[in-house]
């Protein structure tokens, strides 16, 4: 610990979240943080199944994802958040576990499509009910697959929650 | 090699053409459509959320809750629980569910409604597990007007319409009072 916290007092956002008391300088900081995280998320080119090529349809022409500054990255290492496009199978779970595990911090995860939020109609025993069993998920996006506009909104609605932050940068987070 | 292919090969006529349409493209307008600010417009019919169609005159639901659409429903994520002859709770998990328009058409009544909108990712499963109340709001906002009764009519109409018997054919007809 850098600094001696039990003097300062610090304030709980969330369940096992404290931050130090907002002052101009911490917010000023996490303003700008929060905004170069944003505008600069990197997706691992990771698909699962059928919503991985609706994915694709994001990425390219007629959508666009670079216009947000979603780029998709070829090494989890690289990346700062993961798109679970697809149905993720009791087999597939531990891959996609160890995927999220070699993203480095802050990561985020979306979970797109009924399969991965639910397990939608694979209500089987090799079909993982929800890829939140074992992700902790941001945002669920429905459909099946979602058009290419609710996964657009459904990264707005990231880039929302990224505005939010606080202190993520700090070694208290 | 012809001499044809060799001038060709000397001349770079292949990586010219190439980068000719290249330039081109350069030039063309974009395709891009710029997503919050416009939409490339939906299709008639598209399959968007759910929505429980309310009676015009009355303004509750139509549902009598019979469950034909929790009983087709592929995915198994419609809920339904009736109290003394009421619908008492109908549920439906958004995220569960596949879209494929199986309840709307099992619905004798034209109760369920898959409405036009698709934008309601949420950061909560929660907030998309729809309520009754939920999904009644949703035929007021995304169904107004008529635009409930014109889908039913141009999609989903009961196939009962498409045929008539005639007269002279036997069949049931109900009991002669």
């Amino acid at each position: 610990m850098l600094i001696d916290t039990s003097t300062i007092g610090l304030i709980q956002v969330e369940e096992d979240t404290k931050i130090l008391p907002p002052n101009v300088i911490i917010t000023t900081f996490d303003k700008i943080v929060n905004w170069s995280r944003l505008s600069s998320i990197w997706p691992t080119t990771f698909g699962l199944a059928c919503c991985a090529i609706e994915m694709m349809a994001v990425g390219a022409a007629h959508y666009d994802f670079d216009r947000f500054g979603i780029i998709f990255r070829g090494s989890p290492r690289q990346s700062d958040c993961l798109i679970v496009a697809g149905t993720v199978t009791k087999k597939m779970a531990p891959v996609v576990r160890r995927v999220y595990d070699q993203i480095p911090e802050p990561r985020y995860v979306v979970a797109m499509g009924s399969c991965a939020c639910t397990g939608g109609i694979f209500r089987t025993y090799n079909t993982v009910q929800g890829c939140g069993s074992f992700l902790p998920v941001d945002v669920y996006v429905p459909g099946c697959p979602p058009r290419p506009e609710t996964l657009l909104e459904g990264m707005m609605l990231l880039q929302e929650k990224i505005r939010k932050e606080q202190a993520r940068w700090s070694p208290w987070r | 090699m012809t001499f044809k292919k060799f001038i060709k090969t000397v001349t770079f006529i292949e990586i010219l053409k190439g980068m000719a349409l290249t330039l081109s493209r350069f030039f063309s307008r974009s395709v891009t459509i710029q997503y919050p600010d416009e939409r490339r417009p939906i299709a008639p019919g598209f399959r968007g959320q759910h929505a429980l169609a309310k009676h015009p005159q009355t303004g509750e639901a139509k549902c009598v809750g019979c469950g034909l659409c929790a009983t087709i429903c592929p995915s198994q994520c419609i809920h339904v629980f009736r109290e003394k002859g009421k619908v008492s709770r109908y549920e439906i998990e958004v995220l569960r569910c596949i879209y494929c328009g199986f309840c709307v058409e099992a619905c004798p009544y034209g109760a369920v409604v898959l409405t036009e909108n698709y934008e309601y990712s949420d950061y909560s499963k929660e907030n998309l597990y729809m309520t009754k109340e939920k999904l009644l709001s949703n035929w007021d906002k995304y169904m107004p007007g008529n635009k409930g009764e014109e889908y039913f009519k141009r999609f989903w109409r009961p196939m009962s319409g498409d045929f008539e018997t005639p007269s002279q054919q036997p069949m049931f007809r109900g009991k002669r009072s």
